[in-house]
C-alpha cells in the first residue's frame, strides 16, 4: 500500500497525510492491527520534516485511527474503519455555525462574535474542557 | 610446490573473478540499460548526457584491464620469487589482500559515480508528488533472525577463540583486530539503519525496487560479517598451528568470497528485467 502527497497542493501536508491514511483504512488497504512505518521512515520517504509526520500521527491517534505501542511501533487502531469516517472538523463547523446563527438572531454583531470567540479561545478555563 | 600451484590457481581465479568476470557483467548491464532504456524514452534516468555514462563505462573498463594486467604481472613475479622459499615457509601472504584492495577500487569509483548521478537526479527532480509505502521496513522482514544470530555468535566465537589460543592474554594484535571488527560492524549497522529508515538516493526509485535493494544490501552485509569472523578465526588458527604458509591462500579465498557475496549476489539478485524503469519516463509522476 502506497500513499502519495503533493507538496504544491494548497492543503497542508499533515492534512494530506491524515486524509491518505484514513482513505487507506476506509478502502481496506490497511487492516486493523497492521503496523505503520515509523515517523522517521515516513518523513524520509516523503522527504518531509519529521514534525509534519509526527503532527499527522498525533491527529490520527487522537481520532483513534492509529495507536502507538511504545517501542513496538505504531499500528492501525482496531476501530480505525469506523473512526476514519468521523469528521471532527465538520462537527466543529456545524456546532460553531449553529452558535453563530443563535448569536446573530439575538442581535450580536459579527465583530462582537469574533471578539467573543477570540476571548473564549484565549480563556485558560476552557483549555482541555 | 603443490601449495604454490594451488595458490597460482587461487590467485588467478581472484584476478579473473574480480578484475575480468564481474566487471564484464557490470559493463554488460550498463550497455543493456543504455540499449533498452534510452535517454529519449527514459530521460529521468540520465541527469547527464549519455555520452558521460559511456565515458565513465570506458574508464571503468580501462581501469579493470590495467588492474588485470598488474595482477598477471604480480602472479608471474610471485612465481619467480617463490622458488626462493620452502613450501612450508610463510611468504608474500599480504599479496592477495593488498591486490584485492586495489581490485575493489574500480567498484568503489563506480559507487561514487552512482551517488553523484543520484544527486544530479534529485537536483533535476521537479516532480511535486511524493510516494511512500505504508508498511514499516523492519530488519527481520529482510533477513532471517537465524542469519543475524549466526553472525553475532561468530563474532563472539572469534573473540573467545582468539583469547583461548593466546592463553587469555590480550595482545596488541588482538586489540587491533577488535578495532577493525568493531569499525566494520559500526559501518554495517549504520548502513542498515540508513537502508531501513533513511532517505532514498534515487528520487524516482519504485517502492518495490527499494525494498529489493534493502534486502540484498542487508543480506550481503550479514554474509560479509560472517565471513569476516571466519576469516579472522582461520588466520589465528593458521598462526597457532604454524600453518602460516596457507595464509596466502586463505587471504585470496577471503577476497573472492567477499566479491561473490558483494558483487556476485548484486548481479544475481538485482536483475535489470525486474527493475521498474517506468518511473524514469518523462510523464511518470512517481517520486
Amino acid at each position: 500500500m502506497e500513499i502519495t502527497i503533493d507538496i504544491e497542493d494548497p492543503m497542508p501536508l499533515f492534512t494530506q497525510l491524515v486524509e491518505q491514511i484514513k482513505l487507506a483504512v476506509i478502502s481496506c488497504k490497511v487492516q486493523p492491527g497492521d503496523p505503520l512505518p515509523s515517523i522517521r521512515q515516513l518523513a524520509n520517504d516523503l522527504e518531509l520534516n519529521s514534525k509534519t509526520v509526527a503532527k499527522a500521527y498525533k491527529l490520527l491517534e487522537r481520532d483513534l485511527v492509529i495507536q502507538s505501542k511504545g517501542y513496538r511501533g505504531t499500528f492501525v487502531h482496531p476501530e480505525a474503519k469506523t473512526n476514519s469516517r468521523v469528521d471532527l472538523n465538520k462537527e466543529v463547523l456545524t456546532q460553531l455555525s449553529s452558535a453563530i446563527i443563535s448569536c446573530r438572531n439575538a442581535g450580536v454583531t459579527d465583530s462582537e462574535i469574533r471578539i467573543a470567540f477570540t476571548n473564549a479561545m484565549n480563556n485558560k478555563n476552557n483549555e482541555g474542557a | 610446490m603443490s601449495i604454490n600451484i594451488l595458490f597460482y590457481i587461487l590467485f588467478l581465479s581472484q584476478i579473473i573473478l574480480i578484475s575480468y568476470y564481474y566487471p564484464k557483467q557490470i559493463i554488460k548491464r550498463i550497455e543493456s540499460v543504455l540499449k533498452n532504456y534510452p535517454p529519449e524514452s527514459y530521460p529521468k534516468l540520465y541527469p547527464e548526457s549519455p555520452e558521460k555514462v559511456i565515458a565513465a563505462k570506458a574508464r571503468y573498463q580501462l581501469l579493470n584491464q590495467i588492474i588485470l594486467l598488474i595482477g598477471l604481472v604480480l602472479l608471474g613475479a610471485y612465481g619467480l620469487m617463490s622458488t626462493d622459499y620452502d613450501d612450508n615457509q610463510k611468504h608474500a601472504e599480504g599479496l592477495p589482500l593488498m591486490f584485492g584492495m586495489v581490485q575493489f577500487i574500480p567498484f568503489m569509483l563506480l559507487e561514487v559515480s552512482g551517488c553523484r548521478q543520484f544527486r544530479l537526479m534529485r537536483n533535476a527532480n521537479k516532480c511535486t508528488s511524493r510516494t511512500a509505502a505504508l508498511t514499516p521496513r523492519r530488519l527481520f522482514d529482510y533477513v532471517s533472525p537465524l542469519f543475524i544470530f549466526t553472525a553475532v555468535v561468530l563474532i563472539f566465537t572469534y573473540l573467545f577463540f582468539n583469547l583461548y589460543i593466546n592463553d587469555f592474554v590480550i595482545t596488541n594484535s588482538f586489540l587491533i583486530q577488535i578495532f577493525a571488527l568493531g569499525l566494520v560492524h559500526v559501518l554495517f549497522i549504520g548502513l542498515t539503519i540508513w537502508h531501513l529508515t533513511g532517505k532514498r538516493l534515487d528520487p524516482h526509485q519504485a517502492v518495490k525496487d527499494r525494498s529489493n535493494q534493502t534486502e540484498f544490501s542487508i543480506k550481503s552485509m550479514v554474509s560479509v560479517s560472517i565471513f569476516f569472523s571466519l576469516f579472522l578465526m582461520a588466520n589465528e588458527a593458521l598462526d597457532f598451528y604454524q600453518l602460516g604458509y596457507i595464509e596466502i591462500m586463505i587471504n585470496s579465498i577471503y577476497f573472492q568470497v567477499i566479491a561473490f557475496f558483494g558483487i556476485g549476489s548484486m548481479l544475481k539478485t538485482v536483475r535489470i528485467e525486474n527493475i521498474n524503469f517506468e518511473v524514469y519516463k518523462a510523464d511518470s509522476t512517481s517520486a
